[in-house]
């Protein structure tokens, strides 16, 4: 049978390492096209109606393996395609009973954490429904069912190993790291000082392993203040911790108030230690009640304490809720800016910027350190810490950079990913989920945006650590913690989506990207200049069409190629020449050589 | 022609010297410190007078920073020339002349004057007003949303602050009493004179539509076979604001077309705009004239003319869902009240102020209609007549704004150009009223033709590599309509420039060059109620609801590489809420905090290392 090309693919999760297996068994000899991973095991398929919201009903096959969900449409002109991870799936519901009446009214409703829904009607009859949403919730949320996420069933190979990407050491040290006033501590080796903390910190020189004992009693969950950047030049560091535990009675800690000092000392810095807290004051206020609170005037009058009035998990999840109301199924047409205004979302990701602006220009402009936090520090702190650094290091707009600040400010620090996401976790109305991470990713793109050759990475890179966050197809945002990640062997038994993005960089390059150094980016956080997302918020629709590809971007990539075709007929040449006259001239320079003095433009 | 980057562009520079006549260039010139360069002026144009030592305030990041520099009134604009910072490059050549920088603003171009004094309140200054204080800021509000502040040093300087202000109130005062001084002064058509000088391609590949020729030319292209071009408003004896020349069906004798004109408004005849290659017919006109009778025996020449040979003609509408002149106008003041620097409006309430002023419903309006008009002559071949009422408006945006759907010429540089000049200048749209330049009479101002260049940005953004020119040209356009220098849109019809140009007997048959495009025109027409133009009554005939006229875009659109794109290059863009963006380099650009490279150079950095790579291959492959 002929293999026509799909016109119409609605799932825009791409993967070159798809092994297209050919028959395995009877169940696919209709289909030979079902893309399947390594490892990926197919279970069911049945004959279903998919309601799409934009091009109405359509006849298909669905099939569900151990991985995805995969629709195939019966009409070949067009062929419908749905290809969509089952770590997406947020909740399955039946819709209709054995009674109800009305075409496609019978059937399962399935709500997917990125921003779509999807419903199949049934025939009703048999036991056909409660099969199929019996398999669909088993391997949608294995967590919940004693089986293991597919990452660890996955056998893919990619030509780069993505857990290489990080460790926390080479990272410090290209930063400066340690130095006379800034030292590594194994304290936390064994998780001993704080189960959700990286076993490796940087701390004060000044403080000892016992002083961060003490400390760590005064903060939320021994989340201490440690060093996440410290500025190349005039050597003003970023700090981030939990919230003090002051309490109602107003409780002090001199373990605290003097490695704070310490930490404000080490830049020998006169001024102030300034501390950045998150959330709105009233927040911070009400946190005293649970034993948390802030630092305060008395107790450290060497510290300046701003609140960045950002609200907590709970109000970024209704705001994404909101958002999705008016952009899913269809866009709010008449009023699409107040609607937009009134999802708060756009709102949100301007204090979060406004936030690390202000962190990233304390230090750099105001040579300053600064300590950041929450309540827990693990969320906003996050948040903060990640988009400073951003602003401040250019490494981190690299690809590999980036990579890297999500690896240590994001996964190390143990933002609760697991919590967050609810990986493989049928407990859809679970208060703990939040979209802190895609409110990051955002921030990101926004940034992106307003300086469109800072960056290395593409809208499409940012897209891919998106899906991936939901896909359960790699071990990299699985679980809370790297305490619980050790535990499970993470590192061994999965596979690092940084492997996928890695083996295939140039898909996720930026063409317009302008190498520079230590200049620090300010994004304007202003509703007039930031814009909603439309290539993710809404990519499902398709009247939202892609884009006509920017025509210098394309330029660009062809010319991308001539020069590596040059640079290897160079290289070839060089080495056929060598060979003739050995002992050339010491001015001729290598490929490499000669690459990295070109690049100097770059 | 347009070599500036952003919202500038750089005609050669020119010897001062003849052209310096200003009374007091020369002294000036002398008195100047001798790091401070010569001003350079355009030719024909003057330095009326100069303070030193003036800085400009910039917002920035941390707040207020400025610049230090001179602050020059000439004829034609204020201007301020930093002074050289001891890091620039020494004796980086200044070779060109910005006839518009982020430092200059054409007097034309000048909306409010207001000077400040920390003792009395601001005032805003107009040519009848009096300076009864020493003024230390100035505070230009610029047409195109742009406010240059200029603060006086406080160093025994007052006198020549008060003298510039007073100079440049002076100035800006009697730049509005006629757009003839304007073309008079010389300057235009010395500026001009200087481009056909140096650029001489672009000139020929745009049609002006002056002459007969550019017609038939433009008429073979189209392939409309039926159509003849009509000099029966040669004189202008028709119709004052018709051009000279006319596309009418062929089998139309002149004698009979000329009873056709008294049946419509300012007797606005239909005539072809646009053929499709499939063999629709696209067409505007005036609305039906009050006195005209349907019974009359020469209405079959109307209808012959409607019909151009169809078996059914399609009247569109064009007010019906399209804002009206003033309704843009308004929406533009809100749109103007809202972008600038000092606006009021909380920042988290920005996108509901903006929803409220309703400018991006009316781009919307306006990208729908004319793409369902497109589908409409895509789909079979009939006529389809855009009509509204006095035809010098939203006819000439819509028309236009069709044809930017459906021919890909027209997103050439110099199509563009030319449909400009056909759509919109020698159509009449009248700019001098509706852009007001003169000032003198506010209710007619209305930005019709800066609502066409948002829809054709909406345009380039959905279909970047369908354009030939760039955001940055659009905005070249943009800025050009309030600066004087071009004659393009000084004028109301052909037929008022003409008389202008026979007045100046000077002028060289070859006529005036002129710079993008000379676009005047009426927009607006709205597409909805189509009723069977054939007058015979057959009926209405209605056309589709949105819903299925959506439908048939989106069987136009399915193209197998899902590509928006038809193979005869019919762009269909969305018009749903979220893609149709604000300009924000247009309309945001009073805003100087933003601390952005818009465009890398890294292309021409790559061209660089590839000719280096290719010299080391040559060198290579010989050694």
């Amino acid at each position: 049978m002929a293999s026509s090309s799909p016109k119409y693919n609605s799932n825009s999760l791409e993967s070159s390492s798809i092994k297209r297996i050919p028959k395995d068994g009877t169940k696919w000899e209709q289909n030979e096209e079902i893309p399947r991973l390594p490892g990926e095991t197919s279970i069911t398929d049945k004959e279903v109606i998919y309601v799409c919201p934009f091009n109405g009903a359509v006849k298909g096959r669905l099939y569900v393996t151990n991985y995805r969900l995969y629709l195939r449409s019966v009409e070949l002109d067009p062929v419908v395609i749905l290809d969509v991870p089952l770590g997406v799936i947020a909740r399955i519901e039946k819709m209709g009973g054995a009674s109800s009446r009305g075409e496609n009214s019978y059937g399962l409703d399935i709500t997917c954490k990125d921003m779509r829904n999807l419903r199949f009607a049934l025939k009703q009859e048999g036991h056909s429904r409660r099969d199929i949403f019996e398999i669909l919730t088993k391997y949608a949320f294995p967590q919940s069912h004693n089986l293991p996420f597919f990452a660890f069933v996955n056998e893919e190979k990619f030509a780069e190993n993505g857990w290489m990407v990080y460790n926390p050491m080479p990272e410090y040290r290209r930063q400066g790291l340690p130095n006379e006033q800034w030292r590594v501590t194994f304290i936390n080796e064994h998780y001993g000082l704080c189960d959700t903390y990286p076993s490796l910190l940087v701390v004060p020189y000044n403080a000892t392993d016992d002083d961060l004992k003490k400390v760590s009693a005064f903060r939320s969950r021994n989340r201490i203040p440690v060093l996440s950047w410290i500025h190349p030049e005039n050597q003003a560091v970023v700090m981030r911790s939990s919230q003090p535990l002051v309490g109602m009675s107003g409780k002090r800690n001199k373990d605290d108030e003097r490695y704070l000092d310490i930490i404000r000392d080490a830049n020998g810095q006169i001024s102030k230690l300034t501390i950045y807290d998150a959330r709105p004051s009233v927040n911070a206020v009400a946190n005293k009640a649970t034993g948390g609170g802030y630092e305060g005037d008395d107790a450290y009058p060497n510290a300046e304490l701003f609140f960045l009035d950002i609200h907590n998990i709970h109000v970024m999840r209704e705001s994404l809720k909101k958002l999705k109301d008016i952009v899913y199924p269809n866009v709010e047409e008449s009023h699409w800016l107040s609607s937009l205004e009134s999802t708060h979302w756009l709102e949100h990701i301007k204090l979060v910027l406004t936030g690390a602006i202000q962190v990233a220009d304390k230090v750099s402009s105001g040579k300053s350190s600064v300590l950041v936090h929450c309540s827990d520090g693990w969320d906003r702190t996050a948040q903060l810490t990640s988009l400073a650094m951003l602003m401040l290091d250019s490494y981190y707009r690299t690809i590999v950079g980036f990579e890297v600040l999500v690896q240590k400010e994001w996964i190390s620090f143990g933002h609760k990913f697991a919590s967050r996401i609810g990986h493989g976790d049928k407990n859809h109305a679970d208060a703990d989920r939040s979209p802190i991470f895609l409110q990051f990713i955002d921030c990101v793109w926004q940034m992106s945006k307003q300086f469109p050759t800072a960056f290395e990475f593409n809208e499409q890179f940012l897209i891919t650590i998106l899906d991936h966050l939901y896909s359960c197809r790699f071990g990299t945002f699985l679980y809370n913690c790297e305490s619980v990640r050790e535990k499970e062997k993470v590192t061994e038994r999965t596979l690092s989506l940084w492997s996928l993005i890695n083996s295939e960089k140039a898909k996720h390059t930026n063409p317009f990207y302008t190498k520079e150094l230590n200049r620090a980016l300010y994004p304007v956080a202003s509703m007039r200049h930031l814009e909603l997302w439309v290539n993710y918020y809404i990519r499902w629709n398709p009247r939202i069409r892609q884009q006509q590809p920017n025509p210098v971007e394309q330029r660009y990539m062809e010319l991308l190629a001539l020069r590596d075709d040059y640079m290897r007929r160079l290289e070839e040449l060089q080495i056929t020449n060598n060979s003739k006259i050995s002992n050339s001239s010491a001015s001729s320079a290598s490929p490499s050589q000669m690459m990295s003095h070109v690049q100097t433009h770059f | 022609m347009l070599s500036g980057s952003k919202n500038s562009f750089k005609i050669q520079q020119h010897e001062p010297g003849p052209a310096l006549r200003g009374p007091k260039s020369s002294a000036m010139n002398s008195r100047r410190n001798k790091n401070c360069q010569a001003f350079p002026c355009i030719p024909g144009e003057h330095v009326l007078e100069a303070a030193a030592h003036v800085r400009k305030i910039v917002r920035s990041r941390d707040g207020k920073g400025s610049i230090l520099g001179t602050l020059y009134c000439t004829n034609l604009r204020v201007a301020f020339v930093p002074e050289p910072t001891p890091g620039d490059a020494v004796g980086a050549p200044r070779c060109s002349t910005r006839l518009h920088s982020e430092h200059d603003v054409a007097l034309l171009c000048i909306r409010r004057l207001v000077a400040v004094n920390s003792f009395t309140k601001a005032k805003v200054l107009t040519a009848s007003s009096t300076l009864k204080f020493i003024p230390e800021e100035l505070i230009l509000y610029c047409r195109d949303f742009r406010v240059l502040r200029f603060r006086f040093h406080d160093s025994g300087l007052e006198p020549r602050a008060c003298q510039v202000t007073l100079a440049i109130v002076q100035a800006q005062g009697s730049s509005s009493v006629s757009a003839g001084m304007w073309y008079d002064t010389g300057a235009i058509r010395n500026l001009e004179n200087a481009w056909l000088s140096t650029e001489e391609s672009s000139s020929s590949s745009t049609l002006l539509f002056e002459r007969p020729c550019d017609w038939e030319k433009e008429l073979r292209r189209l392939g409309a076979a039926g159509w003849r071009v009509s000099p029966v408003n040669e004189r202008f004896d028709m119709a004052t604001s018709l051009p000279k020349y006319l596309w009418v069906p062929s089998r139309l004798l002149d004698n009979e077309l000329k009873r056709a004109f008294g049946h419509f408004n300012a007797r606005r005849i239909p005539r072809l705009c646009w053929h499709h290659p499939g063999g629709s017919d696209l067409l505007r006109a005036a609305g039906f004239h009050a006195d005209s009778d349907p019974e009359k025996e020469d209405v079959r020449s109307v209808e012959a003319l409607m019909l151009a040979g169809h078996a059914q003609c399609v009247i569109v509408e064009t007010a019906v869902d399209l804002p009206s002149p003033a309704e843009i106008q308004l929406s533009y003041l809100k749109l103007r009240a809202l972008c600038l620097p000092d606006s009021s409006v909380a920042d988290e309430k920005w996108l509901s102020a903006l929803e409220g002023t309703r400018w991006l419903e009316h781009v919307r309006a306006c990208v729908r209609k004319a793409c369902e008009v497109a589908v409409l002559l895509a789909e079979r071949s009939r006529s389809i007549m855009l009509q509204e009422s006095d035809d010098r408006d939203l006819n000439c945006l819509l028309a236009s704004l069709i044809q930017v759907l459906s021919d890909p010429h027209t997103r050439t540089q110099s199509g563009f150009q030319s449909l400009l000049q056909k759509e919109w200048v020698v159509a009449g749209h009248p700019f001098l009223q509706r852009l007001n330049l003169l000032r003198d009479n506010d209710r007619e101002e209305s930005p019709v033709f800066l609502l066409f260049l948002d829809c054709v940005w909406q345009l380039l953004q959905q279909f970047p590599a369908s354009f030939e020119f760039t955001e940055t040209y659009l905005l070249a356009l943009h800025d050009s309509s309030y600066i004087p220098f071009f004659s393009t849109f000084l004028f109301n019809c052909q037929w008022e420039r003409d008389r202008r140009n026979q007045l100046e007997a000077a002028l060289s048959g070859s006529g005036t060059m002129y710079l993008f495009a000379k676009g005047a025109l009426s927009p607006q027409t709205h597409l909805f109620p189509w009723k069977n133009g054939s007058l015979s009554k057959k009926g209405w005939w209605r056309a589709q609801s949105s819903e299925s006229l959506s439908e048939q875009d989106r069987s136009l659109r399915s193209s197998p590489s899902g590509c928006p794109l038809q193979p005869e290059g019919l762009l269909l863009p969305a018009s749903v809420g979220p893609l149709i963006r604000l300009w924000r380099r247009c309309y945001l650009r009073g805003s100087q905090e933003v601390q952005r490279g818009l465009f890398a150079s890294t292309l021409g950095e790559l061209a660089e290392e590839l000719d280096l790579l290719r010299g080391r291959l040559t060198g290579e492959g010989t050694c």
